[in-house]
């Protein structure tokens, strides 16, 4: 036993001098290390009657269904910044604890929620990439893996049982014909582990585009402002409605697969702030 | 030479992982001395701390359910009494829509009857329904001793509760018992003024006073409830076409009876009424004092004098709903020893 000790002690000190060898070369590189912070603000709207004001705004859909919204939350994860040379800088990529927010329309301030992202290396960026829902391969690791994240979760009613998981995108209000008289509520999420449930991958992955180049410096902290066009949940790609088949709907059955095809084409950049 | 270090170093480490069993030990339950007696027969079914964390374990498993998603604590949520917030009726598999709102789970062994309509009368024996109704687990108990019995979770788990590693489905459900069993919910506000330890305030002290007057004919005793089946007048569902105790006796007269629910934690169960149809305790009332339907089965303690419904003003609804919080307990609903 004692050689054994001795002989893992020997190979840390190997490793040791390995690592800091490599640390000295890259000293050498005048790159430079530093690292700024970035913003995100999320604006949820209509993108023809402005910001969705909770049970206030009413939006008719291309269906002619009258509906407005009393609570729109959805889970952002996995953000990735893009250089200009298409290197990617993935911020606490499948680390929920980390890496995942929020975006509670309750919590807006004047209409929008911000995201502080810290620890950006300085760059200019040309795009951003989000993740709408948590990965599978960040909610495999478990529920100790994610705990903090997972008590938020829960805090803002974002979460099932764990065997079930998260709540991607919490969508409730009213709806109907004449007037919005009807509740809907329409939770989508994964059911657990995809595969071995065969079930539907509800997470997506989006990448926009930035209009202006985000320069992330120690100085500088770039806001990149997102407008999040809710009108695409019943008027997107594919034209629905809500129905009494549909308007209680929590999961990943297929009308929830379709709301997310819609809801992944809300999103768009629409300004970014250098300052 | 390396591999034979890596080898060697994890076998003297495999050595130390494995830990001795802890040692099993009664569960004690506590309760105040006010609280009717248990009716759990725990001589059939002895709780022990292993026990209660193995129906823990079991009661936040999803694969109970046909496609391994929805635990017990799928609708069972711990923050709102473990009930289904939010939800009218519950969801189940398949994201399927059950004819119930999930009633809360505490103080489980003190009940005679369990369900909205009483179909069962031991605790062992209720989690048999939700897992083999099509429209929540829709599973069954050999197909869920399938799934666990290679698992070593549960392997230790079992051994570590009954003294060997099999798993039956007897020792699943008495788990579960013994796990619903040790969620005793004893500490509002009411439990500590009851105590001496604290005091109602005048709007809590005249709420009490006038739901006894207007409410505990029903919800009596510590557990505000009576355990009785009652037509309150309530319209039938046709959406649901859930008729209640009729479902079980298919007798006319228990046509629309449900159980009366307990009223502990009642702030923490939104929606409200077996079918989830009222969502604040305002509605509720409202519709006690002006929507009950007459009917040929309506409880006559909802028709006294001829008056159909019990009379109360707004301000009187206030008072009852503020003393209906006296009955929130906020630690139950926090412990993380309920937690998942």
């Amino acid at each position: 036993m004692k050689i054994l000790k001795f002989l893992s002690l020997f190979l840390i000190a190997f490793n040791v001098f390995t690592l800091s060898s490599c640390q000295n070369s890259d000293d050498n590189d005048p790159q430079d290390t530093s690292t700024g912070n970035l913003q995100i603000k999320f604006e949820n709207g209509f993108n023809n009657l402005g910001n969705i004001v909770l049970n206030q705004t009413l939006q008719t859909s291309a269906a002619g269904q009258k509906h407005n919204f009393s609570a729109v939350k959805y889970i952002i994860s996995n953000i990735t910044l893009v250089d200009e040379g298409g290197t990617e800088f993935k911020y606490n990529e499948n680390n929920p604890d980390k890496g995942a927010f929020i975006v509670d329309q309750a919590d807006a301030v004047a209409g929008v929620v911000y995201l502080n992202l810290n620890g950006i290396p300085k760059n200019n960026y040309k795009k951003v990439k989000l993740g709408l829902g948590i990965s599978q391969k960040a909610y495999l690791l478990g529920q100790n893996g994610q705990a903090e994240f997972w008590t938020k979760a829960k805090q803002k009613g974002m979460s099932w049982s764990w065997a079930a998981g998260y709540v991607f995108v919490k969508l409730e209000g009213k709806y109907g014909t004449a007037s919005a008289d009807t509740e809907f509520m329409n939770h989508t999420g994964n059911m657990g582990n995809v595969t071995a449930n065969n079930t539907a991958d509800l997470y997506r992955e989006i990448t926009l585009s930035l209009p202006t180049t985000a320069r992330v410096t120690t100085q500088i902290r770039p806001s990149i402002h997102i407008l999040a066009d809710l009108n695409q949940f019943l008027s997107g790609s594919k034209t629905l409605s809500l129905t009494t088949e549909n308007n209680m709907m929590m999961g990943s059955g297929q009308h929830l697969v379709d709301v997310t095809d819609n809801l992944t084409a809300m999103f768009k950049v629409d300004h970014v702030h250098n300052d | 030479m390396l591999l034979i270090i890596a080898f060697l170093s994890c076998f003297s480490c495999s050595d130390e992982v494995i830990q001795p069993l802890e040692k099993d030990e009664a569960y004690s339950l506590q309760f105040p001395s006010y609280f009717p007696e248990m009716t759990f027969d725990a001589s059939s079914n002895p709780v022990t701390k292993n026990g209660v964390e193995l129906g823990r374990n079991l009661f936040y498993e999803g694969r109970l359910s046909r496609n391994n998603t929805i635990s017990c604590g799928f609708c069972h949520i711990q923050e709102n009494a473990f009930t289904h917030h939010g939800h009218t009726v519950s969801h189940g598999v398949d994201d399927r829509i059950g004819i119930r709102n999930a009633p809360p789970i505490q103080n489980m062994a003190f009940l005679k009857r369990y369900m909205w309509d009483g179909v069962i009368h031991n605790l062992n024996e209720q989690p048999v329904i939700p897992i083999s109704d099509v429209n929540e687990m829709d599973s069954s108990i050999p197909e869920v001793i399938s799934k666990l019995k290679d698992d070593q979770k549960y392997k230790k788990l079992f051994m570590a509760a009954y003294g060997d590693e099999n798993i039956t489905g007897e020792r699943i459900l008495k788990a579960l018992s013994q796990f619903m069993v040790s969620m005793i919910s004893a500490d509002s506000k009411y439990d500590r003024v009851k105590q001496g330890k604290e005091n109602f305030t005048s709007e809590e002290s005249q709420g009490m006073a006038l739901f006894g007057q207007k409410c505990a004919s029903c919800h009596s005793g510590e557990l505000f409830t009576d355990e009785s089946f009652r037509n309150t007048g309530m319209y039938y569902n046709t959406q649901f076409k859930d008729a209640g105790r009729h479902r079980v006796t298919l007798n006319q007269t228990d046509w629309m009876k449900f159980r009366v629910p307990s009223l502990r934690n009642v702030e923490f169960t939104a929606p409200y009424m077996h079918d989830g149809r009222f969502y604040t305790l305002e509605a509720v009332l409202n519709f006690y004092s002006d929507n009950v339907e007459d009917n040929p089965n309506l409880d006559p303690q909802l028709k006294q004098n001829g008056h159909v419904g019990i009379a109360m003003n707004t301000q009187e609804k206030q008072l009852i709903i503020a003393f209906l919080k006296t009955l929130s307990d906020k630690s139950f609903i926090s412990n993380p020893k309920f937690a998942e």
